[in-house]
């Protein structure tokens, strides 16, 4: 595996934490490349005939396809594997940041000053966040176990590194990479001053918007405080300007009309059904006019076979990615024009490329992010 | 060591189950955890040989600081992933014998036979 770019936070690892961690790299890989596939053949060859056999017609929905799958051995397998090598992620990240908890913490006060940080210890916590450590990582997003916490930033950074086999980028910044080349290749005019990225994490793609747009005034925000501290320093520690702070994103505090660009990456997939409503509004309201708001996150069901929809939807079932199940038939458009935005304003676009080398930026191939556009 | 962070889990969830035997699920586990440790194992090995190779002796202190350059991570990428499919040798039989044409045949014989009025 190659290993992420050293930016100054990154937990170091001791030999067999890189070793464990290569295995699961490769694992996955494996995983996804020499196993997953065997579900078509056993589909086509043993569950569609037994479902035709039964019903005298082939499944229709992707729901149907699950009651059947899921009792095929060779399914089962495949999928405990999966579940397994999510779990084996974290069990590989775990150990050197429990090591090198407090020297990190250290690090992460002494940063430089090129962006901000400002924690709001009151802030609630989503409901929605509190349900279910979503895709596992022990200790979710938000919860502080010591104090100055920065642990779950840096679970998040080798961790979700692993978890995309690598597809992040060494730098761990590969949807930035994506909304920034798509919003270029967009709108080549557009010179944009100030930009909030929403649902941040650890910044891997804001900081990447900060690298490419020194001239403008980067906010990130997110509801966890441990990779908001993290986020924050690796940003520092990048030299890059990002102004961090612990906002609800259905809710900031930021003035109207005050923003060029308002984006999330892959955010939407982990709210709620009302959270969703209220991001749109919050990213109205934020706009300036002939503002750019885009949310780039996980495909939709419209337009899958049912085969395909069932196997896509593996997380949701299988690594606490919830509320995805229901926003996978959702209407984007619908939600935009509620919250503001003219139909004629609204593009709901894809984009995308992952495993794409780092001098690639922005390609219109590859595995495509629905990007949910609107112009204010 | 006693002083150590221990990082917990918030709320899980609900742990699914894949077999109907929860035993099954448990082994799983086991089986995937031993099959990390001995890759784990092996390149460490792996970089005592090197070692070994280059200088003719070795403390623990150089066997930590070893890291693999480019073309030992390559070589250990190969046998990594060899090592993984021997593992799986059962489970990629299963996925051939899927694609057969036999059972093809039989699918296909199938959709003919309700394709008929
Ligand atoms: C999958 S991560 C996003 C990854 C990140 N945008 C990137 O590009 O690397 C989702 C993040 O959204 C945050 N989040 C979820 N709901 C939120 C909300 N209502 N307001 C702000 N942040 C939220 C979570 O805490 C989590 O850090």
């Amino acid at each position: 595996m190659i290993p992420l770019l050293e930016h100054g936070m990154l937990a170091q690892r001791n030999h067999d934490e890189e070793s464990r961690q290569s295995f699961v790299n490769d694992f996955r890989i494996h995983l996804a490349s020499n196993v997953f596939p065997g579900n078509f053949p056993t589909y086509y060859n043993r569950v569609l005939p037994n479902f035709i056999k039964n019903k005298g017609r082939e499944p229709e929905t992707r729901h149907e396809v699950r009651k059947v799958m899921t009792h095929d051995p060779y399914y089962s397998f495949w999928s405990a594997m999966q579940r397994n090598s999510q779990e084996m992620i974290w069990d590989s990240v775990i150990d050197s940041v429990e090591r090198q908890l407090p020297e990190l913490i250290e690090k992460s006060r002494k940063t430089g000053d090129k962006g901000s940080l400002i924690l709001d210890p009151d802030l609630e916590i989503p409901k929605y966040h509190v349900a279910a450590d979503i895709h596992l990582q022990p200790g979710a997003y938000h919860s502080d176990q010591i104090e100055n916490d920065v642990a779950a930033g840096a679970m998040y950074d080798w961790g979700t590194y692993i978890y995309s086999m690598g597809g992040l980028g060494t730098g761990n910044n590969a949807l930035g990479q994506i909304t920034n080349g798509f919003f270029k290749n967009e709108f080549p005019d557009k010179k944009p001053l100030r930009i909030l990225d929403m649902g941040c994490t650890i910044g891997g793609s804001v900081t990447y918007w900060a690298q490419q747009h020194p001239d403008a005034e980067c906010h990130a925000i997110d509801v966890g405080a441990p990779v908001l501290r993290y986020g924050h320093a690796r940003a520092e520690a990048l030299g890059a300007a990002v102004h961090f702070s612990q906002q609800n994103a259905e809710q900031t505090n930021f003035e109207d009309e005050s923003f060029d660009v308002v984006m999330s990456h892959i955010l939407l997939h982990e709210t709620s059904r009302t959270a969703i409503q209220n991001v749109f509004n919050e990213s109205y309201r934020l706009l300036k006019p002939g503002g750019i708001m885009m949310h780039l996150d996980l495909p939709q069901a419209h337009g899958q076979q049912p085969l395909e929809g069932f196997l896509f939807e593996w997380e949701i079932y299988n690594n606490n990615e919830h509320f995805f199940a229901q926003l996978r038939d959702m209407n984007m458009s619908e939600l935009c024009q509620k919250a503001g935005f003219k139909n004629e304003d609204i593009h709901p676009k894809s984009a995308g490329s992952f495993w794409m080398d780092d001098k690639t930026p922005y390609a219109d191939d590859g595995f495509e992010f629905p990007i949910t556009i609107g112009i204010k | 060591m006693s002083d150590k962070i221990k990082i917990t889990p918030v709320n899980r969830g609900k742990r699914p189950a894949f077999f109907d035997d929860p035993a099954i699920d448990q082994l799983m586990a086991i089986v995937m955890s031993m099959s990390a440790e001995m890759s784990v194992l092996y390149d460490r090995v792996d970089t005592i040989e090197r070692l070994l190779d280059n200088k003719g002796t070795l403390s623990r202190d150089d066997i930590e600081a070893f890291r693999p350059d480019q073309d030992t991570e390559d070589e250990r990428n190969v046998r990594r992933n060899e090592y993984i499919a021997r593992l799986f040798r059962i489970i990629h039989e299963e996925r051939e014998s899927l694609v057969s044409h036999d059972k093809m045949d039989e699918y296909n014989e199938l959709m003919d036979e309700l394709a008929k009025p």
